[in-house]
C-alpha cells in the first residue's frame, strides 16, 4: 500500500462498505461512557466512533471489558445505573439521542432500533407468559388491541420458527429451550419493527448448533426487512460468518475498524493480528497457536498511552506515552496504533 | 396445580398433628395439679378428686388423652376448662376483638409497607428513601411497649385524637390506635422487604427488556419489577397474620382490650391447661391456613413453583 493513502486527518470512520450506500441509519460520534464513582467518573468506552447502514451487519468484536455491551446499552439508552453517557452523539435514523427529552428519546428508540440480549432466560419476565411479553411489545408499537396483538405475536413465533406456536404460546419462559427462548427474545425484538437491530452476544449461551441456527435466522429476518444488524461477539467465527464490517475494541475503544474481508485478510492492528494468531487453525497443524502474552487490562488501571503496549510485541516509547488517535489507512480502514503506517509499508 | 393444593393440604394435616401435640406435651408438662389448685387451702376427699379426674380423663396415659383432643377438635370442639364451661364459649365474644385487632393492624401492614417500600426503592438513595429506611430501623429496634406507651400518651393523652383504653368507641377509633402500635414492626420489615427486592428486580435484565420496548416507567415498575418482588414481602406477611393473631397479648395489655391474648395471659395464670390448648390450637390453625393462602399466592405470583409442564 502506498504510503499517500494514509489520510490522518479523515473522518475517524467513513461506514464504507456494506452492500448499500446512502446516508447511514445509525451514526455514533466519539462516544463515550463512564461508570460515576465517588473518586470521580471511570471511563468505560472512550471515543467509540462508527457507522451503520441499512442492510449492513457491523460486527463489534471484543474481549469480555473491552466495552462492547457498555456501547450496546448507550445506543440503546438502556445504561444500568450508576453508568452514564458522557459524551459525543448517537444519530438514529437524523436524530441525535442526546438532544432529546428523556421520553421523547425512548419513544425514539422504541420506534427505531431493538436489542436481543445475550442471556435469554434473564431477559424475559419469568412471570409473564412469553406470547404476553411478545404482545406487549405489539401494543406498545403499534397501539393495538389486545386480540390483534395476540394474532400478531404468534404469526412472530411462527415466523421466528417456534413449532407450534399458538400452544407454546401460553408458557413461561422456564419452559422452553436456551435456542427457543432466544426465539422468543428476537420475536419481542422484531414486533418493534426496528430500523437497526442490536443483538448483544446473541449466540454465546448456546450450544454450537443451535447458534448457527440463530445466527441463520438473525441474517434471514434482516434479509427481509432491509435492517442494520450490530452484533456484538468475542466469537471470531462468528463474526467470520456474518459481517459486512468488524469493529475490534480493546479498553473501550474501537482500535481498527474495516470490511470484514479486509480486516480478516489484512489485520493492521496487532491486537487484531493476534487475536487471528490466537484461534487455532485447521489447516495449520496446530502447532502455530500463539496467544496474545498477558490479559486485557482492569478498567480501574487503564496503561497510559496506547492501552495495548504491555501486551504489544511491537511497542516502542512513543507507544507508552501518548494515546494513538484513529488514522486511515486505506479508504475505509481505520486504525488506532503509532505503528499503522509502518506495519501498511512493511507488508 | 391440583397436584401442589393436595400436597399442600397433606402438609398442613401433618403440620397440625405436629405442633399441636408439642403444645398437649409442654401444658400437660406443666408443674402443678389443676384439680387440687381449683379446691384452694381444702383439701377435697379423694373420692371427688378421682371423679374430677375422670372427668377430665386425667387419670388416662398420655396418648389417650391427646387422642380425646384430636377427636373432640376434628369434631369442632375445643374442650371445656375446669369450671365446665366450654373453651369455645370463653373465646367467642374475645376472639372477634382480637381478629378485629390483628387484621386492621395486618391490613396497614400490607398498604403501609408497600407504599413505603416502592417509595423509597423508586426513590434509591435520595432523602425520601434515606428518612424512610432511619425511621423503620428506629421502628424495628424499639420494643413495642414503648412504642405503645408513646403512642398513647402522644396521641391519646395530649392530642385528644383517639381513645387509649377498652373497645367503648367500636372500630375502628378504638382500634385504630392499637392497631398502628401492633403494625409498627410489620410496617418497618414489610417496607424494606419490598424496597430490597424491588431494587434488585429493578436492575433485572428482563427489566431492561421491558424498557427496550419502549413502555412508559410506570408500566415497567407495576407490570414487570413489583410482581416479581412481592413474594418476600407476601411471605413476611402470611406468617405474620399468625404473629399478629398471638402477639397481640401486650397490646391488649396496654390497651385494656378484652381479647384472646388477656384470655391466654390469664389461663396460663390460673392453670386452665384446656383452655391454653384450646386457644392455641385455634392460634395455630389460623396460622397454617394463613399460610397456606401464601403458598397458593406463590403459585399465582410465580408460574415456576406450581406450574407442571404438560
Amino acid at each position: 500500500m502506498r504510503p499517500k493513502d494514509v489520510d490522518p486527518h479523515a473522518p475517524a470512520d467513513s461506514g464504507a462498505g456494506g452492500p448499500e450506500g446512502g446516508t447511514p441509519l445509525l451514526a455514533v460520534t466519539d462516544l463515550s461512557a463512564a461508570v460515576r464513582r465517588r473518586q470521580g467518573p471511570l471511563p468505560v468506552v472512550r471515543g467509540v466512533s462508527f457507522q451503520l447502514r441499512q442492510g449492513q451487519t457491523l460486527v463489534l468484536l471484543g474481549e469480555s471489558g473491552s466495552g462492547k455491551s457498555v456501547t450496546a446499552l448507550a445506543l440503546m439508552d438502556l445504561l444500568p445505573t450508576g453508568v452514564e453517557v458522557t459524551g459525543g452523539r448517537v444519530e438514529v435514523a437524523g436524530t441525535d439521542l442526546r438532544s432529546l427529552t428523556p421520553a421523547a428519546r425512548r419513544r425514539h428508540v422504541g420506534g427505531t432500533m431493538a436489542m436481543v440480549f445475550q442471556d435469554s432466560i434473564s431477559a424475559l419476565n419469568p412471570v409473564m407468559r412469553v406470547g404476553d411479553q411478545i404482545a406487549e411489545a405489539v401494543r406498545q408499537r403499534d397501539g393495538a388491541s389486545r386480540a390483534q396483538a395476540r394474532t400478531r405475536a404468534i404469526e412472530l413465533m411462527t415466523r421466528v420458527r417456534i413449532p407450534s406456536a399458538e400452544q407454546r404460546y401460553r408458557d413461561f419462559p422456564h419452559e422452553f429451550s436456551g435456542g427457543m427462548r432466544q426465539r422468543v427474545v428476537i420475536a419481542i425484538a422484531l414486533a418493534l419493527r426496528p430500523r437497526v437491530l442490536i443483538a448483544d452476544e446473541p449466540t454465546t449461551a448456546l450450544d454450537v448448533s443451535v447458534q448457527a441456527q440463530i445466527l441463520a435466522l438473525l441474517a434471514e429476518l434482516q434479509q427481509e426487512s432491509r435492517m442494520g444488524l450490530v452484533l456484538i461477539t468475542h466469537d471470531l467465527g462468528v463474526a467470520a460468518t456474518v459481517a459486512d464490517r468488524v469493529a475490534v475494541m480493546y479498553a473501550g475503544r474501537i482500535v481498527e475498524i474495516a470490511d470484514a474481508a479486509e480486516l480478516f485478510n489484512r489485520p493492521v492492528h496487532p491486537y487484531t493480528a493476534g487475536l487471528f494468531g490466537s484461534v487455532p487453525q485447521m489447516s495449520g497443524g496446530g502447532s502455530d497457536l500463539r496467544p496474545i502474552p498477558g490479559s486485557p487490562p482492569s478498567l480501574v488501571a487503564i496503561p497510559r498511552g496506547c492501552p495495548f503496549h504491555p501486551r504489544c510485541p511491537l511497542a516502542v516509547e512513543r507507544c507508552r506515552v501518548r494515546l494513538p488517535e484513529p488514522e486511515n489507512v486505506r479508504e475505509g480502514h481505520t486504525v488506532a496504533c503509532h505503528l499503522s503506517q509502518e506495519i501498511v509499508n512493511g507488508r | 396445580m391440583r397436584r401442589y393444593i393436595t400436597m399442600r393440604l397433606i402438609a398442613l394435616v401433618l403440620t397440625f398433628l405436629g405442633v399441636t401435640l408439642l403444645i398437649y406435651v409442654l401444658v400437660y408438662a406443666l408443674p402443678g395439679d389443676p384439680i387440687r389448685g381449683m379446691a384452694g387451702d381444702r383439701p377435697l376427699p379423694e373420692g371427688v378428686i378421682a371423679e374430677l379426674r375422670a372427668r377430665y380423663h386425667l387419670d388416662e396415659p398420655f396418648p389417650v388423652q391427646y387422642w380425646y383432643y384430636v377427636q373432640g377438635v376434628l369434631r369442632g370442639d375445643l374442650g371445656t376448662d375446669f369450671n365446665g364451661r366450654p373453651v369455645a364459649e370463653l373465646m367467642a365474644d374475645r376472639w372477634p376483638v382480637t381478629l378485629t385487632l390483628a387484621l386492621t393492624a395486618w391490613v396497614l401492614e400490607l398498604v403501609a409497607g408497600l407504599a413505603l417500600g416502592v417509595l423509597s426503592a423508586l426513590r434509591r438513595n435520595r432523602v425520601l428513601d434515606r428518612v424512610v429506611m432511619i425511621l423503620t430501623i428506629v421502628a424495628i429496634s424499639v420494643p413495642i411497649f414503648v412504642i405503645a406507651y408513646t403512642a398513647q400518651l402522644v396521641l391519646g393523652v395530649h392530642m385528644r385524637w383517639l381513645p387509649i383504653s377498652g373497645i367503648a368507641e367500636g372500630w375502628p377509633r378504638s382500634y385504630l390506635l392499637p392497631a398502628v402500635v401492633l403494625a409498627t414492626f410489620g410496617i418497618a420489615s414489610v417496607s424494606r422487604l419490598v424496597r430490597t427486592s424491588l431494587i434488585e428486580n429493578l436492575d433485572a435484565d428482563y427489566i431492561r427488556t421491558a424498557r427496550g420496548k419502549g413502555l412508559p416507567s410506570r408500566k415497567v415498575v407495576t407490570r414487570h419489577a413489583l410482581r416479581n418482588s412481592l413474594i418476600p414481602a407476601v411471605t413476611y406477611l402470611g406468617a405474620d397474620l399468625g404473629f399478629l393473631l398471638g402477639g397481640t397479648l401486650i397490646v391488649e395489655g396496654v390497651f385494656n382490650l378484652p381479647g384472646i391474648g388477656q384470655l391466654l395471659f390469664a389461663s396460663i395464670q390460673q392453670q386452665q391447661g384446656p383452655v391454653v390448648v384450646g386457644v392455641a390450637t385455634l392460634l395455630v390453625l389460623t396460622f397454617l391456613v394463613a399460610n397456606l393462602v401464601v403458598d397458593l399466592l406463590y403459585g399465582v405470583l410465580d408460574p415456576r413453583i406450581s406450574h407442571v409442564r404438560r
